[in-house]
């Protein structure tokens, strides 16, 4: 286990180093210059120049990524070309905003997704099954941006029952602890700004959370059925166990292994930065922080977030493979 | 005689497939007492997995369906069941309690992802009223019973850390933790090797004797059967073409399939200069195209065209609880003497 466990650390070492290099290179050779970018149109020649050699862009490119990575180990990635803020904060902050949003549509996602999948794979073609596999095929299909929209339309707009944007109402923050709103609120006590925190999370956790739910259902459903016809399940039956227990006991527990693989892959996807769904709900969260410092040529925080966010998938996958061991005791003991 | 554990009369099942409906079992009846090993032979698709696994009521549906017959039960408490129509809950009391099955191949028939121990005690806590602890102190008196080396260690073993022998030992120990009054094998040694084969036949008489259980052995070996039959049941396309006390199926043949099945057994000091190891010829019928009259004529050496192509011959007494299934048993009889 522990060798097993060192050998991954070594594979997330690997993984980073090589993030950083695609990262920092395909920084450099975008288009536009970041000296021009910062200094405007109108700067002279020899002030370009002079930005340019304080930031060590006249240096030859290798020499640059050796520079970045000996800061890098030392947890430097530089200060935001925007904001003056150390890169690595700015992602700091923004990536609560996204964890949140993340976890809360993922467990709206296995809550609702596993038992409609262990619905329609229990009755394979029924009608109930038909009407649900219809509808998680809308569901992963859904274009996120049309659907958000359209709750935020309905339930922000016609109706008024949740806030169209934004974290918490303004004025109203419970002290800062983890930068998750709700936790933060419930750490505060306040039963008010817990409410609050929960109304301003709803519409963006659903409109985040159709796609995974659709295809954890789906999964959960296919692996159902193909569980289902197994010898060991027959022989769950034939010692005379209740239905509801074979499937519970000896189907279920059989089908999640495929099914953590989706939620695994799923969760690592919504950290990277649910951008659509971010930029409509207006949060501040990792994926807007991206995009926006891709487009500004903000490149300390694009390699920092990059960095950043390679390092939760990997740990996320790490967290999966240990969980199949959970489940399935011939990883476990291989 | 006393009166039988399970009387199956006139089963028919049929299964509902692309080309229309099939009988899989088309009206077979037999009865096992208490203590008495049945054993039903017959090659792949003769229909005698689909009759075991209607005693169970584990019968795929759809697209299976037992559309005629009747399963009587005679269960410990004294009532007697028709299986055929019991609900889902007197089913769920009787299999595992009363009515256990053992199946052919025991590392995809156990579940892998739980102990051995996990699941025999499952299968103990759900016919009794145990705690947790001495449902696995049984466990391990089941597996020691069984023959497993060191059960105590054993019981927490997966079933992908022991062998195909421990393996079919855990699952009789599984079938058998309940005390059953009827055990169903189903090819329970078919995956095993030759001697370990031999061994597990041996603990299934061995506990057959001491639970005094009735015990219904399928199989497609005839010298399996040799080893364990009282009486023998030789299943042909879903019918039974002959059935008597396993001495007069050995020593009294009648039915030309079943002296195919027996003449293709090899045996030791055979002679390796007389040829190839004799073979019954073609294969079992698909059950949707079945020939007209006797289902066995296309591969029988003893076919006429009258009656064995025209009339599907009846079941026929020829002694002491000896039936056979062939029109010309009579005519051939006098052929082989």
């Amino acid at each position: 286990m522990t060798r097993y466990l060192v050998g991954r650390i070594g594979q997330l070492v690997l993984v980073l180093f090589g993030v950083s290099v695609i990262v920092f290179f395909t920084m450099h050779v975008l288009p536009g210059d970041v000296a021009t970018l910062l200094l405007g149109e109108r700067a002279t020649l020899a002030q370009l120049a002079s930005l340019r050699h304080q930031l060590g862009l006249d240096q030859p490119i290798f020499i640059q990524y050796f520079y970045f990575l000996l800061q890098v180990l030392q947890g430097d990635f530089g200060m935001s070309l925007r904001s003056n803020h150390a890169a690595l904060a700015d992602v700091l902050v923004a990536f609560p905003v996204t964890l949140q949003l993340a976890l809360a549509a993922l467990a709206l996602a296995v809550v609702i997704g596993v038992p409609v999948g262990i619905i329609a794979g229990t009755r394979p073609s029924g009608l109930l099954d038909n009407l649900l596999m219809t509808a998680t095929l809308f569901g992963v299909s859904m274009p996120i941006f049309w659907l958000g929209l359209m709750l935020l339309l309905l339930f922000g707009g016609l109706l008024g029952w949740l806030p169209i944007g934004g974290l918490m109402p303004t004025g109203l923050d419970a002290p800062r602890v983890t930068g998750m709103t709700v936790i933060d609120s419930l750490i505060s006590g306040r039963p008010h700004l817990i409410w609050e925190s929960l109304r301003y999370l709803t519409l963006p956790a659903v409109t985040l959370a159709t796609i995974p739910l659709a295809m954890i259902a789906r999964i959960t459903r296919s692996e159902m059925l193909a569980m289902g016809s197994l010898d060991h399940v027959r022989t769950a039956r034939a010692k005379g166990m209740p239905e509801r227990r074979v499937i519970l006991r000896h189907i279920l527990r059989n089908a999640l292994i495929p099914v953590v693989t989706v939620i695994g892959l799923q969760l690592g996807l919504l950290l990277s930065g649910a951008v659509l769904t971010e930029t409509i709900f207006s949060l501040p969260g990792l994926g807007r922080l991206m995009v926006d410092s891709i487009l500004s040529r903000d490149y300390p925080v694009v390699q920092a977030g990059a960095l950043f966010i390679a390092f939760v998938f990997v740990l996320v996958n790490l967290v999966v493979d240990l969980t199949y061991g959970l489940l399935d005791p011939r990883i476990r003991r291989s | 005689m006393t009166r039988p554990l399970l009387e199956v009369r006139d089963l028919c099942v049929d299964f509902a497939g692309e080309t229309g409906v099939v009988a899989a079992v088309a009206g077979v009846s037999f009865s096992v007492s208490r203590g008495e090993t049945l054993v039903i032979v017959g090659e792949s698709g003769s229909g005698k997995s689909v009759t075991s696994l209607a005693i169970m009521g584990l019968i795929p549906k759809p697209p299976g369906r037992i559309s005629s017959g009747e399963i009587l039960f005679h269960a410990r408490g004294g009532g007697t069941h028709n299986l055929t129509r019991a609900d889902a809950r007197t089913m769920q009391q009787l299999r595992g309690a009363e009515i256990a099955m053992i199946f052919q191949e025991p590392m995809s028939a156990l579940n892998p992802v739980y102990t051995i121990g996990d699941q025999i005690i499952e299968t103990l806590r759900l016919h009794e009223p145990l705690s947790r602890r001495a449902a696995r102190v049984r466990a391990i008196e089941m597996l020691a019973l069984l023959g497993v080396p060191d059960p105590a260690r054993r019981v927490d073993a997966y079933p992908h850390e022991l062998s195909g022998g421990l393996r079919q030992r855990a699952m009789i120990a599984m079938a058998l933790s309940c005390n059953p009054s009827l055990l169903i094998a189903d090819e329970p040694t078919t995956a095993l090797d030759v001697t370990v084969q031999a061994q597990i036949l041996e603990l299934i008489s061995k506990l057959q004797r001491q639970l005094s259980m009735g015990v219904i052995f399928i199989t497609h070996n005839l010298g399996v059967a040799a080893e364990i039959a009282d009486r023998i049941l030789v299943m042909y396309a879903g019918q039974t073409v002959e059935a008597a006390p396993a001495r007069a199926i050995f020593e009294d043949t009648r039915m030309p399939y079943t002296r195919g099945l027996l003449n293709s057994i090899p045996r030791l000091g055979m002679d390796r200069d007389a040829g190839p190891l004799p073979t019954i010829p073609g294969i079992v019928p698909n059950l949707s195209e079945m020939p007209a009259g006797c289902a066995f004529h296309p591969r029988c050496a003893h076919a006429r065209p009258e009656p064995c192509t025209v009339r599907r011959p009846d079941l026929e007494q020829v002694g002491d609880q000896h039936v056979v299934r062939c029109a010309r048993w009579r005519e051939i009889a006098r052929e082989m003497s």
